[in-house]
């Protein structure tokens, strides 16, 4: 047998090996990746930042001598609206700001709307759908907000408690978050790049329903890359606390 | 050579270059590059849907709430709290009880909204029912927190630098039907295991 060249030796014997067939693992992956694509999310993930309360013994003199702390709290009430309560230098006690009821939606729709952002239940005992008054419950926080009697314009209060009957559910609190953490804006046209406060205000729940926060100028987070930033809300009382009794 | 004999001799030519095209061409493509690429996509895809506590898929147990918030979500410790489970950092941590009239639900009461979700009070502290505290969750926390302190000593300064600023923060992705009551239970567990800063996830709903 005569000997052969290097380059000819590795080639010696392939045509004998049988190509692998990859058309049927070529099927599996066809069905695999659209699968696998069709479990991956395309919704943004973002978050509502809420504090733990921190339980404090410290009672000096100089914290009895400063001004009362504000104390906004917000209370949901089961399928009944919200409750809202602050503390005054002036006043003894705690203030009320009076009962804010539910709205009756103007059509059964709002209800499937956007997947629930506009806070809206089927009540049967309240005639179908309705809608805790989120317009209502920002127009008194912001009111509060406002007021250089109630808060230093030059050192804003940040915190807000929020407090909820056992059976309200994580939707409604989170849309009442949202109602008193940041400015709300509306766009006048759909050509305006940035929200703005409606001149007269949220006259009601229909103008409620077209607002967005108005947000501020782009920053970058402690714990972010290098080159990412965020344009936060505008904020009217961004800290928020759950209020719990044990 | 005459032009009758040339014509002859080009159009030969012709006839070998089809039949050789002919015969390249005989189904048998190469898939070998494409197979490359699918097994690519296939690992990336993988990896990004296991990996990743924030890539949601909603369904009838766990459902997000809408909102305009639009604080980004970072490196945190991740709790799930869907109607059947609470997981940490993707391990199940504490069953969720679901009752409908008074009985247990099935997997067609997941959709129904009038289902009562609460924790067993076996779970609690003491046994007792007005318990704040679900202690399975708070060893899972505990644990999942020092697991996480762990990981972290020997990652990159970058990692180091983002655990800093995120230490003590709770990703919270939690079903939008989930009582204030359960919330506040897991709010206050969380709080004990030294994680003061609860994020709760939310699909964004504004203009992106």
């Amino acid at each position: 047998m005569a000997a052969r060249k290097p380059s000819e030796r590795r080639h010696v014997g392939s045509d004998n090996v049988p190509e692998l067939n990859l058309v049927p693992i070529m099927a599996i992956m066809v069905i695999l990746i659209p699968m696998l694509i069709y479990m991956f999310t395309f919704h943004q993930i973002r978050v509502q930042r809420v504090s733990a309360p921190r339980r404090s013994t410290q009672t000096s003199k100089a914290n009895e001598e400063q001004k009362k702390p504000l104390n906004l709290t917000v209370i949901i009430r089961q399928n009944k609206g919200f409750t809202v309560t602050w503390e005054e230098d002036a006043q003894q006690g705690t203030q009320d700001g009076g009962p804010i009821g539910l709205y009756k939606a103007p059509d059964d729709k709002w209800c499937d709307a956007d997947d629930g952002i506009r806070g809206c239940l089927e009540i049967a005992d309240q005639g179908g759908c309705v809608c805790y008054d989120v317009a209502k419950l920002y127009n008194t926080v912001l009111k509060i907000r406002k007021d250089p009697k109630l808060v230093d314009p030059k050192k804003p209060e940040k915190r807000i408690n929020i407090s909820a009957e056992p059976e309200v559910t994580w939707s409604i609190i989170s849309r009442t978050i949202d109602a008193v953490t940041c400015i709300m804006g509306v766009r006048e046209s759909d050509a305006d790049k940035n929200a703005s406060e409606p001149a007269g205000g949220f006259t009601d729940m229909e103008l409620f329903a077209k607002a967005e926060p108005i947000l501020d100028d782009p920053i970058r987070l402690p714990g972010m890359g290098e080159d990412e930033q965020v344009r936060l809300c505008k904020p009217l009382f961004e800290q928020v606390i759950f209020a719990m009794v044990e | 050579m005459s032009n009758e004999a040339q014509e002859q001799f080009e159009e030969q030519q012709v006839k070998v270059r089809k039949q050789t095209a002919h015969e390249d061409a005989d189904g048998s493509m190469n898939i070998n590059s494409m197979m490359d690429i699918m097994t690519i996509l296939l690992v990336f895809l993988l990896i990004s849907v296991t990996s990743d506590p924030l890539a949601i898929k909603e369904n009838d147990v766990l459902k997000l709430s809408r909102s305009y918030a639009s604080f980004p979500a970072l490196f945190s410790v991740p709790i799930q709290i869907t109607k059947k489970e609470i997981t940490v950092d993707q391990k199940r941590a504490v069953p969720v009880v679901c009752k409908l009239d008074g009985r247990t639900c099935t997997d067609a009461d997941y959709k129904n909204p009038n289902v009562r979700l609460s924790i067993d009070p076996m779970n609690k502290e003491h046994g007792k029912k007005d318990s704040l505290l679900i202690v399975p969750l708070k060893n899972a926390l505990d644990k999942a927190v020092k697991q996480m302190k762990d990981d972290i000593a020997n990652q990159s300064a970058e990692v180091v630098e983002k655990y800093k600023h995120n230490q003590g923060v709770a990703t919270i992705i939690c079903d939008q039907t989930i009582p204030y009551r359960m919330i506040a239970e897991i709010v206050y567990t969380t709080g004990m295991a030294e994680l003061n800063d609860m994020r709760f996830a939310i699909i964004y709903a504004g203009a992106t």
